[in-house]
């Protein structure tokens, strides 16, 4: 079974292989008391009995493991995919869909959930490039899909970039000014939910200090769907099933976070997440070409368009921090406007660099490292105090995010290479704008966080991470 | 059988099994490694050989593997404490001057290419992983190679070309070489029914030697594009194809196989203590396609325990160095009768 | 329940009063030296075992049946990883899964055979680990060792004898101190 996670995570303990009929069984110790003997049988059925010595029966109960249980465990446990797949999955998308349907037809209206679809533009634009469609055609199929199937409002995540992005750059000035050891430089990326899970399972404390503490785009865009939109609706957070539509599998990891879950209302800030791969499938399924979808007009409400058209950020397909933060800072702490930000490619495509230079001194540093290698090197640079970075945007797969591994693929090597190619191309032409542009936003930091440096906005807009210990139970360590 | 394996000195010290031995560039140092977590340097003394130097506090677990720089300056040591550690000799004394971190667990192997710009490693982790050696010795992964389905056992250069070969728990041997900026499989080695345990080329390159836990031993020939057999290939890569199995020598698990670059013998050590030496038969019809090889020689109960390692002395055909899971390391020479 | 094997450890404890455990501490360095030139032991004890080593025709059989015995009692005691119970009690392993054979000049291949207490068992891995290191510890003798799991027994059976048999992957193993403490507390002796 041909993992789906990012190389990075392949390359760690959560990607062990379990066999696929079995479920996961945390073995557990149990503490018995002395002279008890008993022995255990298995019925037909696949269930567990311990026959005491009276010949009495006592079901066992199995130990069933969740995507939380993965992500907080070090060592033996795989992140199944059965796991992930019974969670968060088209299917589970159609399961609430279809009860959806039923509370309507029972006339249970109070039973009904709002639907709301957020999809990031990578997603988008993998589908535009697998269907041969402009982005504007297949961010308005798409919604048309997504509503034909019983969703109430498709959104895309562009929009909360927005918020990610201002938030990064605020955070990096922060940090470069004050000499605050629990937050130093370099400041290293959040997105990207494969780095921050191998981040905290094998680098813990070294090297979560160094993490930005923004969400990222899918998170803030749960933060405002479960908070903000659900206040505008009259809704409970738990009245709102949101599903994010992502180029990686990694981000099912992160909407499981703890950290994203209410415990008030026991609903997470995105309830699921399917990736560009499972939308085709869920396509297929329906038995329609994307091209063959009838358009609909796109929400309003949390977009990123001008007149007709999209909007994207400058920087490339990972989302921009890089040149975001570089602009800003330099504007900020030396008073320069960057027209162009160039890149000097060093060891290979995927670690580039770039350079502020004020009156000849390199004033500013920053780096982007993609791929497992290129965060190896990062990381040990980092840890023995030797980096020369201010800022590095870290992604876990290699030419970033629009080669996510959730992606849509063909399944030859040359033929998803030029998808690839197709789809960086189309997202490049997208016109840009800066997250400082977008008047909606200054309103929600207003009236949604009533501000920006207060306890709100940090809840809604930062999180934090957890080193996570190694496995020291014997009994489940895989030698 | 037409040879003997004659033992010519038998160096103790080792407080653990043996795992490796490495013969420096110029054949006169021999490294061995073993779990009491040291590495010794053995030399000539006179007529007889002894240990120069203990290697030790650099690892906290067993040293699996040692391999010299091509240049013999330089050491590198891979562990089961999951780091590779970089031995200099610049001032005199053997210095650890840099730990390469980064596997999740285990190194099983550590390799030197033969332009000293690149080594190798790989780990019970599934992973190859290529370092490059930059001007200020710093040491960077250049590549991360997670091909194999199972804990990597072995890695070894190609003589002359930029060509790596891993061998897997995984039953197979998998080829790399650059391209585009990255590493990638080139061929991937199927045949073997268990473990491959070692893998080397002789000395063109053009062939492979493997050795695996299904108590056999093969060997492999490139064929490139365009070849007179007409066998087929794909793109510019060559296809590696399996011309000749060994069964029925070893008793137990081969552990490894070395090829030496001067004569052309091939050396194995095994799980049923003996060591053996192969030699080709030069008057077979087909050498290319269907090479034979025979048993010239064996050193039975060669070690009291099993023998993990082989190694050919650079410089002096017919010496061969072994260790075994007995603690001892001992040195043969290959003698024709 | 288990008459033949106490029968036969009634006789071993006429033939050797001191444990087994004794031998360990004596020859698990002493590598490259003849085996038992280092045993200062009571008389009993020496000649028993020179007999074993010098052993080649008509006693080889018997002495083959008396290494079995040996090694199946050395196993029977080890507990499972998670329960109280011994591995003789669970029936994970038993007199008949024992085979010794001679294995060169003055040496042995012992194989053994367990069956995991359900086809799934997790800790399969950790039980094929304990008896291969309870037999390091104790047994002086040298030999070839073959650990498997009954036919059919377990639903990974090929995967699990494949690694209880790599001798770098137990060596690497028995490095973990958690897995180590786990171990040496399943092959501690029985109070």
């Amino acid at each position: 079974m041909a993992s789906k996670f990012s190389g990075v995570l392949q390359l760690t303990d959560l990607d062990d292989f379990i066999t696929p009929s079995q479920e996961c069984i945390k073995p557990v110790k149990v503490e018995k008391t002395a002279g008890e003997v008993g022995k255990i049988k298995i019925h037909n059925d696949g269930s567990y009995v311990q026959v005491a010595q009276t010949g009495e029966e006592v079901k066992l109960q199995k130990a069933k493991i969740t995507l939380n249980d993965c992500l907080a465990c070090s060592g033996c446990i795989t992140s199944a995919e059965a796991v992930l797949i019974t969670q968060q999955s088209q299917d589970e998308l159609y399961r609430v869909l279809e009860q959806n349907r039923k509370a309507a037809q029972d006339g249970e209206t109070s039973q009904e959930k709002l639907v709301v679809i957020s999809i990031s533009p990578q997603s988008r634009t993998s589908l535009a490039a697998r269907y041969n469609l402009s982005s504007l055609d297949t961010a308005r199929k798409l919604t048309g899909f997504f509503k034909q199937l019983g969703a109430h409002h498709v959104f895309d995540t562009t929009f909360t970039r927005d918020f990610s992005l201002l938030e990064s750059q605020r955070e990096f000035v922060q940090r470069f000014q004050s000499n605050d050891t629990s937050a130093p430089l370099p400041m290293l990326a959040s997105a990207c939910p494969g780095w921050i899970c191998y981040a905290e399972k094998t680098h813990g404390e070294y090297v979560l200090p160094y993490i930005s503490t923004t969400k990222s785009p899918q998170q803030v865009m749960g933060s405002l769907v479960k908070d903000n939109f659900s206040k505008q609706q009259g809704k409970p957070p738990d009245q709102i099933y949101h599903v994010t539509v992502m180029p990686c599998f990694d981000k099912k990891l992160e909407a499981s976070r703890e950290d994203f879950y209410n415990d008030v209302y026991r609903t997470r800030d995105v309830d699921c997440v399917i990736t560009s791969g499972e939308v085709e499938a869920m396509l297929e399924k329906e038995g329609i070409s994307l091209v063959d979808v009838t358009p609909a007009d796109l929400d309003t409400m949390f977009s990123s368009t001008s007149g007709a058209e999209l909007l994207s950020h400058s920087g490339g397909g990972s989302g921009g921090y890089l040149e975001h933060i570089f602009r800003h800072a330099a504007k900020e702490l030396f008073g320069q406007d960057v027209q162009s930000v160039n890149y000097k490619t060093l060891r290979n495509k995927d670690f580039k660099e770039v350079t502020l230079e004020v009156e000849g001194k390199v004033v500013l540093k920053f780096a982007l490292a993609y791929g497992f290698r290129n965060i190896q090197n990062m990381v040990q640079k980092v840890k023995r105090g030797k980096s020369p970075y201010h800022f590095v945007e870290v992604m876990a797969c290699p030419s970033g995010c629009l080669n996510g591994g959730g992606q849509v693929r063909i399944g030859d090597k040359e033929a998803d290479k030029d998808l690839l190619t197709r789809a960086e191309k189309l997202y490049s032409a997208l016109p840009v704008k800066t997250p400082e542009e977008n008047p909606l936003l200054e309103s929600l930091y207003t009236e949604w966080l009533s501000g920006r440096d207060n306890e709100k906005a940090r809840q809604m807009l930062h999180t934090s991470y957890h080193p996570v210990a190694k496995m020291t139970n014997a009994l489940a360590i895989k030698w | 059988m037409c040879a003997r394996l004659e033992e010519v000195a038998v160096l103790e010290g080792h407080q653990d099994r043996a795992w490796t031995v490495a013969w420096n560039p110029t054949g006169t140092v021999l490294a061995s490694s073993g779990g009491d977590k040291t590495i010794r340097l053995w030399g000539r003394e006179g007529e007889s050989w002894v240990c120069k130097t203990v290697l030790e506090d650099s690892h906290t677990r067993t040293i699996r593997s040692v391999c010299w720089s091509p240049c013999g300056t330089y050491l590198a040591s891979g562990s089961f404490d999951a780091t590779t550690c970089i031995w200099d000799r610049k001032s005199g004394d053997y210095e650890s001057s840099a730990t390469l971190e980064g596997h999740e667990n285990e190194v099983k192997c550590v390799a030197w290419s033969p332009s000293g710009q690149l080594i190798a490693t790989c780990s019970r982790d599934k992973s190859v992983w290529i370092w490059e050696v930059s001007e200020d010795e710093d040491y960077e992964c250049a590549s991360v190679l997670s091909l194999h389905t199972q804990d990597v056992k072995h890695v070894t250069w190609h003589p002359h070309k930029e060509i790596l070969a891993s061998a897997s728990y995984d039953d197979t041997v998998k080829l790399y070489r650059e391209s585009d900026d990255d590493w990638d499989c080139l061929a991937t080695l199927e045949g073997h029914d268990s473990t491959v345990w070692g893998v080397c080329f002789d000395q063109s390159g053009e062939r492979l030697a493997s050795c695996s836990e299904d108590k056999t031993l093969k060997i492999w020939q490139e064929y490139l594009p365009g070849n007179e057999e007409g066998i087929q290939t794909q793109d510019s890569d060559p296809t590696w194809k399996c011309v000749c199995t060994l069964s029925g020598y070893h008793k137990r698990t081969v552990y490894d196989v070395k090829w030496c670059h001067q004569t052309g013998l091939i050396a194995t050590a095994a799980g049923d203590d003996c060591i053996r030496v192969f030699q080709e038969d030069e008057s077979s019809p087909d050498r290319r396609n269907q090479p034979r090889f025979s048993l010239t020689a064996t050193a039975e109960q060669a070690h009291s325990q099993d023998v993990n390692c082989v190694a050919w002395n650079p410089k002096e055909a017919g010496l061969l160095a072994s260790c075994s899971d007995d603690g001892v390391v001992k040195i043969w020479r290959y003698k024709d009768e | 329940m288990h008459g033949g094997t106490g029968q036969r450890s009634q006789k071993w404890q006429r033939t050797f009063p001191e444990k087994m455990v004794d031998l360990a501490s004596i020859c698990r360095f002493s590598f490259n030296r003849p085996i038992f030139s280092t045993i200062t032991r009571p008389e009993p004890y020496k000649v028993n075992l020179c007999v074993l080593r010098m052993s080649k025709d008509a006693v080889l059989r018997q002495e083959l049946d008396d290494l079995s015995d040996i090694v199946y009692d050395l196993i029977r005691d080890i507990r499972d990883p998670e329960k109280d119970n011994s591995l003789e009690e669970l029936d994970v392993v038993y007199e008949s899964g024992v085979q010794v054979e001679p294995w060169g000049e003055g040496k042995f291949h012992i194989s053994i055979e367990f069956t995991p207490t359900v086809p799934h068992c997790s800790l399969a891995t950790l039980i094929g680990l304990c008896l291969r290191v309870k037999l390091e510890n104790n047994l002086p003798q040298h030999y070839k060792l073959d650990i498997t799991v009954k036919e059919g027994s377990h639903s990974t059976g090929p995967e699990i004898n494949k690694q209880i048999n790599d001798k770098e992957r137990i060596a690497a193993a028995m490095e973990n101190p958690d897995l180590r403490a786990v171990v040496n507390r399943c092959v501690q002796d029985p109070e």
